[in-house]
């Protein structure tokens, strides 16, 4: 099992249309796909039009493996499932750990149904808090969604500081150039110097595009309503990145 | 499967739902619409020994799509297949050729007959347009008589609306499906069920020579039955379980010694290997061709050019031996013969008895066993490194004759206890079975070789002696490893507690 989150520290970058797509695509690819929504501004679960469950207000959920089985609901897509947003967070380490170790009743709960997943996507609240630093620590990748602007560079410069001042493991990361508009000097150059910087910057990008924007008309990932556009297609060879990666 | 997920309805259902693309609304936030449907031909598929229907399957091809629906694992899957498909080889890996691991390779999958299918999509939606279950209906139409049945599709963390949908379903007079046969009968799989084994009952006390006919009569029905699929060549199944009966009854004939007079034993000994032997090619053939990917895994590529030559060849003889077989089975000759052979068996009057013709079955049965069981002990003590090879093939013998008795018996002993007896027979017999199978093939292939270069004088014909030759030297080493097992496997089957057995069931306590 692979935990992929979806990070970044300044919000409005694409990220949970990232968390959105990337989990759609992993499923598409043939895993087994948890998609967890834990950004209350983000609503992942909202573009899957999955209602958020009363039932993740309480405190103890994660601790609980049966409340947390139960949250689970299936997409409207083969091998895609998602837990829907409007969680507290404490406890969700406890909660990952658990689902890495193979002695946990969660894992243990996992397995005796026959169905681990393969792939979990988290799409993580856009703050640096105990939440991400724990998150940072379990998961296997963290997708840092950059615009090639200046201001997306300086929160990105700030990331790797934390990482280096809490002793994390920066070879997690992995920034990818997002909202890229090619015909815009600025985000031409600063993605040029950005990768000579920086050498594990992913080679595919996302585009700006319309269509991702239409995701909160249409409530559906890009891929399953526009697969032959160029946005689709982007995330697609993305996660193709990502997942030789893994 | 999702972790957590409720089981999938399977149901029948006498008449359409009546619901279409026109949306249905069930409660306040749920509406069930027709997501999509389609009209295509279809069929049913099972071999001739109804390996799906007995395990609860269902195979359903529509156009080049395979769908398969089991009872105990309720969802469906599907998996493209060849234009002429009847094998699971002729399957690229998928899910069905995955559930289908356990099913012979060798049999062939037959179609039911053609029928009109529509497959109807469902599904339950919520107010934000949120699928929280779907069902598929099938249709199957075959002049004019309709039957439907479906299946529920639940979707993770919405069972109560699962519930709903099964309740509405239960409104428009489902009931649930418990096993496939009416979709197969409906489909034309009409008749009993083909069973290569039945289990037959036999009282001990009575005469040995009802229990013969009985015998005689099983396997003959069962020889018969495989007819048509010898002429129609299904698959080699037919013809290996036409044989199997027939030398089923020969092994009767000549084993069950008394109980019909000699001369009517020997005539008719004679009159059924003279059946036999008119297949007795064909089957050899069909051997052949069923070996022949291990025998081309056992030769280098650069090899392989005269083995293509040599099954080329049988390919063709087949086919002939083919014609002969179904036109000796569509012979008045052979019909009378096989009746006359019936109406024989058909009552003890008909036939000359022998002097043991009235002991009691199972007095019969336990000394028969006994003795042949001594036997097998008697050849297999002797052998060691330096035993000729023909004695080994006489272990295999006498071992067959005792796995014959002891499975035409089966009935009249405790049916925990024989079938103990005949796996551990079995081992020591699969191991003699191997030895014999590579003695035959060497046996076999040189006679090719030399039969072919009488009549063919080409440059073709030293590329195959020298594959033919290869092989015959690996399956005289595979010989040699199979030979020596043979002692180490009696051993195994000669332990105490299966002698104990032997001793308790067959002799009656009293030791050897």
């Amino acid at each position: 099992m692979k935990i992929i989150a979806c990070y970044s520290n300044k919000g409005g970058v694409g990220k949970t249309a990232t968390s959105v797509n990337l989990a759609y695509a992993s499923a598409h690819a043939g895993n087994n796909t948890l998609l967890c929504d834990l950004d209350p501004q983000g609503a992942a679960g909202f573009y899957y039009r999955v209602k958020p469950s009363r039932k993740l207000l309480e405190q103890a959920f994660f601790k609980d493996v049966d409340k947390f089985t139960k949250a689970i609901r299936a997409s409207d897509f083969d091998k895609l499932d998602i837990i829907p947003a409007n969680m507290t967070y404490r406890d969700f380490d406890i909660f990952l750990a658990r689902m890495k170790n193979s002695r946990s009743r969660l894992k243990k709960a996992l397995n005796a149904l026959n169905n681990e997943y393969d792939v979990i996507v988290l799409d993580c609240p856009p703050n640096i808090s105990r939440l991400s630093e724990n998150v940072f620590k379990v998961s296997d990748s963290i997708i840092v969604p950059v615009i090639p602007t200046t201001l997306s560079e300086r929160t990105y410069v700030q990331l790797i500081e934390f990482f280096d001042e809490h002793k994390l493991n920066k070879k997690k990361l992995l920034p990818f150039f997002s909202m890229v508009q090619k015909q815009k000097k600025l985000h031409k150059g600063t993605m040029e110097r950005l990768r000579k910087q920086y050498k594990r910057v992913l080679t595919n990008n996302i585009p700006f595009s319309t269509d991702i924007e239409k995701m909160g008309i249409n409530r559906a990932p890009v891929l399953s309503y526009a697969k032959s556009k160029a946005a689709a297609k982007a995330y697609k060879a993305l996660w193709q990145e990502i997942s030789d990666k893994l | 499967m999702h972790i957590g997920q409720v089981t999938p309805y399977q149901f029948y259902l006498g008449d359409p739902l009546g619901i279409t693309d026109q949306a249905f609304v069930l409660s306040d936030n749920l509406r069930i619409l027709r997501r999509q449907h389609h009209t295509t031909n279809s069929h049913c598929l099972d071999t001739f020994d109804a390996t799906l229907q007995l395990s609860n399957q269902l195979l359903l091809r529509f156009q080049n799509t395979l769908t398969l629906f089991q009872k105990n694992h309720p969802v469906s899957v599907s998996q493209k297949c060849p234009s002429k498909w009847n094998f699971i080889s002729q399957l690229t890996d998928g899910p069905i050729k995955h559930a289908l691991a356990n099913c012979s390779p060798i049999r062939a999958f037959l179609p039911g007959n053609k029928s009109k299918l529509i497959i109807e999509q469902f599904a339950l939606l919520d107010d934000d347009d949120k699928t929280h279950v779907r069902c598929t209906l099938y249709h199957m139409t075959i002049d004019d008589k309709e039957l439907i049945f479906g299946l529920t599709h639940p979707m993770r963390g919405y069972d109560s609306s699962h519930e709903v949908l099964i309740k509405l379903l239960a409104d428009k007079g489902a009931i649930e499906l418990d096993s496939y046969a009416d979709i197969y009968r409906h489909d034309g799989f009409d008749g009993p069920i083909y069973k290569a084994k039945p289990s037959i009952s036999i009282d001990k006390d009575e005469q040995i020579v009802e229990t013969t006919l009985h015998l005689v009569n099983s396997s003959l029905d069962i020889a018969r039955q495989n007819e048509d699929g010898i002429r129609a060549d299904y698959d080699t199944e037919f013809l290996h379980d036409y044989r199997v009966n027939l030398r089923k009854i020969r092994s009767v004939l000549s084993l069950f010694k008394g109980v019909f007079s000699p001369p009517e034993n020997e005539a008719l000994k004679q009159a059924f290997s003279d059946i036999m032997k008119q297949t007795n090619r064909l089957r050899d053939l069909d051997v052949y061709l069923l070996d022949k990917d291990d025998l081309f895994s056992l030769l280098p590529k650069r090899m392989h050019k005269g083995l293509h030559q040599m099954f080329d060849a049988f390919a063709i003889d087949r086919k002939r031996q083919l014609q002969q077989v179904s036109k000796m089975l569509n012979s008045k000759n052979y019909q009378k013969d096989i009746q006359q052979l019936k109406d024989k068996f058909s009552c003890s009057d008909n036939i000359q008895l022998g002097p043991k013709a009235e002991t009691p079955s199972l007095l019969f049965a336990t000394k028969l066993i006994w003795k042949r069981y001594s036997k097998v002990c008697q050849i297999a003590r002797q052998i060691d490194e330096n035993t000729p090879d023909e004695e080994v093939h006489q272990l295999r013998i006498q071992c067959k004759k005792l796995r014959y008795l002891m499975e035409f018996f089966a009935a009249l002993f405790p049916e925990k206890m024989l079938k103990g007896l005949i796996k551990s027979l079995k081992r020591l017999q699969d191991n003699l079975g191997r030895f014999n199978d590579f003695s035959v093939q060497q046996d076999s292939l040189q006679e090719f070789l030399t039969s072919y270069s009488r009549k063919h004088r080409n440059k073709n014909l030293i590329a195959m002696a020298e594959s033919i030759g290869a092989l015959i030297i690996l399956l005289q080493q595979k010989q040699q490893q199979e030979r020596g097992l043979v002692m180490e496997s009696f051993a195994k089957f000669d332990n105490q507690e299966t002698r104990d057995r032997f001793s308790e069931i067959f002799h009656h306590g009293t030791n050897q």
